[in-house]
């Protein structure tokens, strides 16, 4: 199996072969075609395998899977296809309206700052939006007849203004979308190269707004997606591979070309998503059912949620400040990072760290790119945590000079403190912010952060997680052996899965049969295209879940109906609504449930999954506890705990041996990130060569 | 005062004080997910604070301000009613008594009182804007009533959960009282989960930190925000600013402010203002006190720790009997959104005048805004149940125009508006339009944010017919006011169209977005209780927001932009704004852009076009006439040295000229009648100066 992960600046491939051996190549991105960049990965992993060339590796690959940025990269650049809009006439604001909400994705600190506020710039040029006379009502009942002949003049107009690709995104489409059928059967008549994208296929969920802002990214970055993968399949197959590249989809699964062709939406932060699908995957493995995956970078902290080997998923999730519909993996974020900058106004000894931060030019102080603002990377090296000779394996060589020069001139001396203090409150704020954002991901959904094993990823991450993990009670964090090459690692341990939903919105108690009739046509759908994938029978897993609410609310909770079970009997939907009780308790608190005010369900959704052989992992027997072959050296690092430098042991990741435990203060340098045992932890290196800190111990 | 904290490092300070505000956050979303009203679930019209012991503010989250205050209010009334040994743990009370801390009784108050160690360490606090209070009219707002006795339950504080029991016959009482006791009783229950979520957390800072830090952190936060705001408006000149406006509706009701600031302190005084109202527009004293709160907490204090050290350097005078200070037994139910957004915005201009003054804070200018008109209708919609439901459309007011920017379109008041789909789901209606007005926003410099219109009319109602109620700010002087030259928005309006020919139109295949097709009997609609027929259209338009700055003197590629965009119409764009386009493209006509902008700009008004506007012969009346400057702060932009303001005792003498209120725009032709549109230039320059419209009385 083959896992090619596209990055910002690396792209990774990973290559497991049958017992579990896993061989890692790396190339440079390549922004301008992906795909070289791509194939060079599948190059040098060839190589690591003693392999002649990539043809040989493809040849050999049962399934090739992909993760790419093209599409957040279009829609962040602005470089995605120039796209129209047909809606509804009388509703042609609706995009920029945006419900008058605007502030999901701005940060809490610039709520109240009233005069800096902005919506996001608009999606579509308001001359590319064309109204278009038709009208459905809630029942589905025609009210405005459509006509095609005024339908074909704005979609002429629209080509004429250039439009690569046409969203349409009608109001009620959720009950009938008999008038976007007809509206797209004249576009692909008169323009079959444009690229279409109908919001009846693409969120069929109810709200006009969200419904169209999802319809439209889809049609700004499906021609992208499209040209991309189409090319890169040709490209593939051309030096060998047998199959199509399966693509990974953000709400972690992965589908074929067409598919992901059709709804280019799912390729949103799909590489983030291999990563956390890689985490439940590891958590199997490893027996840790309930995961919190953390990933520290640069700039931004996010967690997901991993809970008995399931995925938390978000069903609206937020894109580029837009609310959207689209099933991603449930991500929270802060701008929270190596590079976060800490500040303090002199008049009030105040000190804060980020949001904003140093971004990779000129980055931390410590990089000598010219950055003179210190961040949270400077705190970390000035700590001892990070080693100036050996950053990142020593591709970069950090100044330290220039790291404690920025925190004496900019904190510590405003403040009245001494270098080290003001590194060492750097570093607990950023924790703390950090521990906050975990705290309020959990606890939201009703979750005690304490039941959960913290997985630690990004170059940052392992040096604060032991803390943020310290402060809300967890006892373990593991730093993956697969750290440096995650997502693609992930890649390799997915499943395709396709996702159906449709709003629908039932009264309860609701008559069966409509019920049945409703996850009927989904499962009739997921059938067709699992086994056009070549999927069906025992390979085949299909869950069906609904959308519920108290009567008149908006938020849904989304409860799974039991196995085996379909047909739904009466007897078996009345137990599916205590459970939206029970759900509804559990995440919102006791009492605050409350039967009399009425249920209904809102959306049927289902999940069909094609089941693909999962990797094995290398597991290695346990050696001597003792770690001494793997000390590298010792060096002054600060803990808290001591008021002062103390003289600590570093240890070489890549000599350490399964069963190695090592006693906190400790160091473990790795190729790609520094881990931190804290004076009151202990450090293991378990058999698969993960890096499990036991936290308090 | 020391601008530096004491007693607390930093470090600790920083984290705690950033934990306390996402324990409010979280109170927030909880009340999001679980509440019962459209309110509360998708507009944001909610309030989720911590206080101390004492009830002063501890931390106020990112919700409506003046509940923050009137929140307050009510810890200290419960404090006062309940004798501490009959405040135990785990307890919950409730209060919505206008008399003593609520604004009126649709928000309902719920405080908890928090624990450590046996202890009371701090109270937490939400309000909710709920359904339905047994008030004459449905949903609250009651145009009829005229004492305090016709506007529903009235709970001076009562305690709803005991020791953690839900007190089931309180419960009960409560919402038997009100024609929706389910949608009521979701409402109640979503505050108790929040109180309880602000509870948990609490006490676990309580037990990590220990009393004493916490406590101490407490204090400092509240000293530290007094000590910077009360410097803050030291490093402004001393001055007075002033502003009115009226309620126009049955009967006039003005009201009346003048800003003083003297040294560290700002004095709110409302003397002037009219006596007490027979209708509920009247406000409580405390209500008048958040309201002017809420208006400093999006300017001076916006980056600063909110808390009770925002309060104590305001004084509000609010005389006894006034609309400002209701004497008992004065109905109040309609204030929130007439008298209650009056001082909001009669607080801000003069707020707004102020940072004029100051070379930092000038820059951080909003113009005004006087808010918005809304309705709400009742009666059984098409399932045949029994509905209340409000339209909920401030939430797209256009936004003020900023010192360096254009107003947020359809930006609100930090809330949201519910889809239309999802209006048309569960309410009997349907939607002809939703979008933005053309020439809505008030022209400038920077113009103001374009104001949202929509119509709509029953649609399945089982009655044929639902009730309706039309309130917030009456008169045509609402919505936003420009500053130094800028434009008024045009007004938010209400207006009943009874016995159109909708269903016509539509049956002819047409959309229902040409109000003059729709036809019908047309009927601006003030403060009352109306009849919604089959066949009847409402139309609504939100407020607009005002302009900053002369429009004349408005980038050309600005404006060229807002006509493609459809936001100004070529008229307004020629008239108001002097830019000329060539006929064939639509490219700005520099050399005639020159010349229409000499002929506007004020030297030469009889040159301009005669008679396009009825009342012309004003203009020339007016036109050589020299006033005194009605702008005490308004520093001329142009000759005059920005920071020596025209001062009218002294050497301000203003040219003024006057027109009919459509010379601001199309969209104003409203006022005919009852207002004059008055433009104070620079009698050395001609700058524009002030754009506002004044009584013809």
């Amino acid at each position: 199996m083959v896992g090619v992960d596209i990055g910002g600046t690396f792209t990774d491939c990973v290559a497991m072969d049958a017992g579990g051996t896993m061989t890692v190549g790396k190339a440079l991105s390549t922004p301008d075609d992906y795909s070289v960049g791509a194939l060079n990965a599948v190059r040098d992993a060839a190589g690591n395998l003693g392999l002649g060339d990539e043809d040989e590796l493809l040849a050999s690959a049962r399934l090739f899977f992909h993760a790419c940025t093209i599409g957040d990269n279009a829609l962040l650049t602005g470089s995605g296809a120039v796209t129209g809009l047909i809606t509804t006439r009388g509703f042609a604001d609706t995009l920029r309206i945006m419900r008058g909400r605007f502030t999901d994705g701005v940060p809490e600190s610039e709520i109240f700052h009233l005069s800096r506020l902005d919506k996001p710039a608009p999606m579509v040029p308001r001359p590319l939006v064309k109204e278009v006379d038709e009208r459905v009502d809630y029942k589905g009942a025609v009210l405005v007849r459509l006509d095609p002949a005024q339908v074909a003049r704005v979609v002429e107009e629209l080509v004429a203004d250039g439009a690569e690709a046409v969203a349409v995104s009608l109001i009620w489409s959720v009950a009938n979308e008999s008038h976007e059928r007809a509206v797209a059967d004249i576009v692909r008549e008169r323009h079959p190269e444009v690229f279409l994208s109908l919001s009846s296929e693409v969120a069929p969920y109810l709200g006009e707004y969200e419904r169209t802002a999802t319809t439209v990214f889809n049609a700004c970055i499906g021609p992208r997606i499209s040209t991309y993968i189409n090319r890169l399949g040709a490209r593939l197959q051309e030096r060998g591979l047998a199959g199509e590249p399966l693509i990974m989809q953000s709400y972690g699964g992965v589908l074929g070309v067409d598919a992901t062709a059709r709804n280019a939406i799912g390729t949103i932060e799909s590489g983030p998503s291999a990563g956390v699908t890689g985490s439940a995957w590891l958590g199997r493995l490893m027996d840790l059912p309930d995961i919190l995956a953390t990933d520290m970078g640069g700039t931004t902290f996010k967690v997901s949620v991993i809970r008995d080997g399931v995925i938390e998923k978000d069903y609206k999730p937020v894109l580029l400040r837009h609310q959207i519909y689209a099933t991603k993996i449930w991500v929270e974020s802060i701008g929270a990072g190596g590079g976060s900058i800490a500040w303090t106004d002199p008049k009030t000894g105040l000190l804060k760290v980020g949001p904003e931060g140093a971004g990779a030019q000129p980055g931390p102080a410590c990089y000598g790119l010219g950055g003179a603002e210190p961040t949270v990377s400077d705190a970390d090296l000035v700590l001892g945590y990070l080693n100036p000779d050996y950053f990142l394996g020593g591709r970069l060589s950090l100044d330290a000079g220039r790291a404690r020069r920025a925190i004496e001139e900019r904190i510590a001396e405003p403040l009245g403190l001494s270098v080290e203090a003001a590194a060492g409150g750097i570093y607990r704020i950023i924790n703390a912010h950090m521990s906050d954002l975990i705290r309020r991901a959990t606890v939201e959904r009703g979750y005690d952060p304490r039941d959960f094993t913290l997985f630690a990823f990004g170059g940052a991450g392992p040096v604060h997680a032991a803390r943020y993990a310290a402060e809300l009670g967890i006892r373990q964090v593991v730093v993956p052996l697969t750290a440096s090459v995650h997502s693609a690692t992930g890649l390799v341990s997915s499943d395709v899965v396709y996702q159906y939903g449709k709003s629908d919105r039932m009264q309860v108690p609701a008559e069966p049969e409509r019920v049945n009739r409703a996850f009927d046509e989904l499962v009739r759908r997921a059938r067709a295209d699992l086994a056009a994938a070549g999927f069906e029978g025992g390979g085949v897993r299909i869950e069906r879940s609904l959308d519920m609410r108290y009567r008149y609310q908006v938020h849904e909770l989304n409860v799974v109906m039991p196995e085996g079970t379909a047909p739904f009997s009466e007897e078996t939907l009345n137990g599916v609504y205590e459970r939206f009780d029970d759900l509804y308790e559990r995440t919102y608190g006791r009492g605050s449930g409350y039967r009399e005010a009425g249920k209904e369900i809102m959306n049927f959704r289902l999940t069909a999954t094609g089941v693909l052989d999962k990797p094995r992992i290398q597991s290695y027997p346990l050696s001597s506890t003792a770690p001494d072959a793997a000390l590298k050296g010792r060096r002054d690092v600060f803990f808290e705990e001591f008021g002062a430098p103390r003289d600590t042991p570093v240890y070489d990741f890549d000599a350490l041996r399964p069963g190695n435990e090592m006693a906190g203060p400790a160091i473990i340098e790795t190729p790609v990130t520094t881990i931190v045992v804290n004076p009151e932890d202990r450090a293991v290196m378990d058999a698969y060569r993960n890096v499990r800190l036991l936290v308090g111990s | 005062m020391d601008t530096r904290i004491h007693g607390v490092d930093p470090v600790t300070f920083e984290i705690l004080s950033h934990r306390l505000h996402q324990v409010t956050r979280e109170m927030g979303i909880t009340l999001e997910r679980t509440g019962g009203t459209v309110n509360t679930t998708q507009q944001r019209d909610y309030m989720a604070s911590l206080y101390r012991p004492d009830g002063d503010i501890l931390s106020a989250g990112a919700t409506l301000g003046q509940h923050v205050v009137c929140a307050s209010y009510a810890v200290k009334r419960i404090i006062e009613r309940f004798p501490p040994d009959e405040i135990f743990e785990d307890d919950v009370f409730l209060l919505n008594d206008p008399y003593l801390a609520a604004i009126h009784q649709s928000d309902i108050y719920v405080v908890s009182p928090i624990h450590h160690g046996g202890r009371l360490v701090a109270w937490s606090a939400t309000f909710v804007h709920v359904n339905d209070v047994g008030a004459l009219s449905p949903g609250g707002d009651s145009p009829d009533a005229t004492e305090i006795f016709h506007e529903g339950l009235r709970v001076p504080g009562i305690k709803l959960v005991e020791r953690g029991a839900l007190r089931q016959d309180v419960f009960d009482t409560l919402t038997n009282m009100t024609r929706q006791p389910r949608m009521v009783g979701l409402d109640l229950k979503c505050e108790i989960a929040a109180n309880n979520v602000a509870k948990a957390r609490l006490r676990e800072m309580y037990a990590h930190y220990g009393a004493e830090l916490l406590d101490a952190v407490a204090g400092e936060m509240i000293r530290y925000t007094e000590a910077i705001f009360r410097e803050r408006i030291a490093s402004f000149e001393d001055g007075e600013w002033t502003e009115e406006l009226a309620l126009e509706a049955q009967d006039t009701w003005r009201m009346k402010v003048a800003l003083r600031k003297r040294g560290d302190r700002l004095i709110f005084d409302f003397t002037g203002t009219d006596p007490q109202a027979v209708t509920g527009v009247n406000l409580p004293f405390h209500g008048t006190a958040g309201f002017c709160f809420a208006a400093v907490l999006t300017t001076l204090v916006h980056d600063l720790p909110k808390n009770h050290g925002v309060i104590r350097p305001l004084e509000v005078i609010a005389p006894e009997g006034t609309l400002v200070n209701v004497r008992y037994p004065g109905p109040v139910s309609l204030n929130t959104t007439s008298c209650g957004f009056s001082i909001g915005f009669l607080a801000s201009s003069v707020l707004m005048q102020m940072l004029g003054t100051h070379e930092h804070w000038r820059d951080e200018i909003v113009t005004p805004n006087a808010s918005h008109r809304n309705g709400k209708h009742s009666g059984l919609n098409q399932s045949g149940r029994y509905c209340v439901f409000n339209l909920a459309h401030g939430a797209m007011d256009g936004n003020g125009a900023r010192a360096h920017a254009d107003g947020i379109d359809s930006g609100g008041n930090y809330m949201n508006c519910p889809n239309a789909e999802w209006f048309e789901l569960n309410f009997p209606v349907l939607y002809l339009f939703r979008r933005h007005a053309t020439d809505s926003a008030g022209p400038g410099r920077f113009r103001g944010g374009l104001a949202v219109e929509t119509a709509h009319t029953p649609h399945d109602a089982p009655e044929g017919r639902l009730g309706g109620v039309a309130y917030g700010v009456a008169g045509l002087r609402n919505s936003g006011h420009g500053m130094y030259g800028g434009y008024p928005g045009a007004p938010s309006v209400i207006v009943l169209r009874e016995n159109t020919q909708v269903r016509e139109v539509m049956s002819r295949d047409r959309n229902a977005v040409d109000l003059d097709e729709v036809g019908g009997a047309e009927r601006v609609l003030p403060y009352c209780n109306f009849e919604f027929n089959d066949g009847d259209v409402l139309y609504m338009r939100v407020a607009s927001g005002g302009g900053y700055g002369d429009p004349l003197t408005r980038q050309p590629d600005r404006v060229r932009a807002d006509l493609v965009d459809g936001a100004v119409s070529e008229g307004a764009a020629r008239d108001i704004y002097g830019v000329a386009f060539r006929p064939e493209t639509r490219e700005v006509d520099d050399a005639a852009t020159e010349a229409l902008r000499r002929r506007l700009c004020g030297g030469d008004g009889a040159s301009r076009e005669q008679g396009r506007a009825p009342d012309n012969a004003n203009r020339a009346a007016s036109r050589a006439a020299v006033v005194p400057g009605g702008d005490d702060t308004t520093p001329c932009p142009r000759c005059g040295s920005a920071n020596a303001p025209i001062r009218s005792e002294a050497d301000g003498a203003l040219e003024k000229h006057t027109f009919p209120p459509t010379e601001a725009g199309p969209l104003m032709s409203d006022l005919h009648g009852r207002y004059l549109f008055e433009k104070l230039y620079c009698p050395s320059c001609h700058v524009l100066l002030k754009a506002h419209m004044v009584s013809v009385r």
